[in-house]
């Protein structure tokens, strides 16, 4: 917990010249973002994410303004590494100080639509198909929309949409766009040519991994694209790697290649589960992730856990491993 | 040199070998530089007479990398 009595000003650093880290706080696990104001010469600010839309996650980036003696409109361009509440979720607050742009790749504009749009229904029916046992009257799933209830408020109006390569010229920083599907299907990271800072947004986080999973909308192998976006990250000539969660590390390649190495076992367990006879992707999942299905507590989880197994067995498949059925409109995969 | 030693199971449905290698595989995810494993133990688990599994400890071998500071 964030001691209510620290000064404002511990809640923000320099890590490079010129960057400061600003730490906001999350209503769940993990319990802070970090976002990142870029000083690009003559008064001109870029910010790295947004935070939530929450009261206290916007008091306390005023305060780290205030304390820095920056001035909120100085903060002219908003770079978002992806969708999500935790990133994006206050961007709609930034975009309606006059002056500022907004910059989004396409494919998370595409996954806000899908978001909005997407029915308990649609959501229960690709439960249903990968095995889950859900009653037919069941009733007590959330919407997909009021899960992120009360932290999401995006704009509609994204300025440009980020391209992959392209070399972003803002005041005197250029920053290069990383393009790095997997954790979203259009989520970027941004490499600073000159000082080669890399923010990472949820990409490479240096204590956990994040979440890949297969959403009934597509796209159908997001960890084949993940782990490629780990290999073209460990490429990068990067000195200082700033994550959204969990402290600033310079080691990208050593922890690029964990991670590959951490789903390179998951998959190897998931298909020993396979080898036993038919599965679903909801069984797979109960094996996988024992420790969420035997906890009442780790409820929540579930869900996740279902569609990272989902996104190991279909990477299975897309190489080869593995072979999908279908039984009684479910789906069942062997290896 | 001075070496290190971890031990640690592994499970599978269908062989000794993909057991071990389970293990590996995880281990490596947190330890460079394993240059051996000894199979210290296999059990074969049994159900109606027959084999459904095995579970093997391994004793991974890795060279101590002390960190510099960079
Ligand atoms: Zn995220
Ligand atoms: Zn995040």
């Amino acid at each position: 917990m964030t001691d209510p009595s620290t000064p404002n000003a511990a809640k923000v650093r320099e890590v490079a010249a010129g960057v400061l880290e600003v730490f906001l706080p999350l209503p769940s696990k993990p319990s802070i973002i970090n976002v990142f104001l870029i000083d690009c010469g003559n008064g001109e600010w870029a910010l790295v994410d947004t935070g939530v839309a929450r009261e206290d996650s916007r008091a306390a980036f005023a305060g780290a303004l205030a304390s820095r003696g920056i001035d909120p409109a100085a903060v002219t361009t908003l770079l978002g590494t992806h969708h999500h509440p935790d990133h994006f979720g206050a961007s709609a607050a930034f975009r309606e100080g006059g002056g500022r742009r907004v910059f989004l790749h396409p494919l998370e504009i595409e996954r806000m639509e899908y978001a909005r749009t997407m029915t308990t229904d649609d959501m229960l029916g690709h439960l249903r198909r990968h095995g889950m046992p859900i009653p037919e009257d069941f009733s007590g799933a959330p919407k997909p929309t009021d899960v992120w209830a009360g932290t999401f408020e995006p704009t509609d109006d994204v300025d440009h949409l980020l391209a992959d390569g392209e070399v972003l010229e803002i005041g005197t920083r250029r920053l290069q766009v990383v393009w790095t599907p997997g954790h979203t299907p259009g989520h970027c990271c941004f490499l600073d040519l000159d000082d080669r800072t890399l923010f990472v947004g949820d990409h490479l986080l240096p204590k956990i991994t994040p979440h890949v999973g297969v959403f009934s909308t597509g796209p159908q192998n997001p960890l084949g694209d993940f782990l490629a976006s780990q290999e073209k990250v460990a490429a990068l000539d990067a000195a200082l790697v700033c994550p959204a969660h969990g402290p600033i590390f310079s080691t990208h390649r050593h922890r690029a290649h964990q991670i590959i190495a951490h789903h390179e076992y998951r998959l190897h367990e998931i298909r020993d589960v396979l080898r036993a006879g038919p599965t679903t992707a909801h069984e797979a999942a109960a094996q996988a992730f024992a420790w969420v299905f035997e906890d009442p507590d780790a409820r929540m989880q579930r869900g996740a856990a279902f569609m990272e197994t989902l996104a190991h067995l279909e990477l299975l498949r897309a190489r080869g491993d593995a072979a999908r059925e279908e039984r009684g409109g479910v789906f069942y995969f062997t290896a | 040199m001075v070496e290190k030693i971890v031990e640690l199971t592994g499970t599978s449905t269908s062989s000794i070998e993909d057991a071990v290698e389970l293990a590996i595989s995880r281990a490596s995810v947190t330890i460079d530089g394993i240059r051996e494993a000894t199979v210290e133990q296999a059990t074969a688990q049994i159900e109606k007479g027959k084999i459904c599994g095995w579970k093997v400890t391994v004793k991974v071998r890795f060279a101590i990398q002390d960190q510099v500071h960079e």
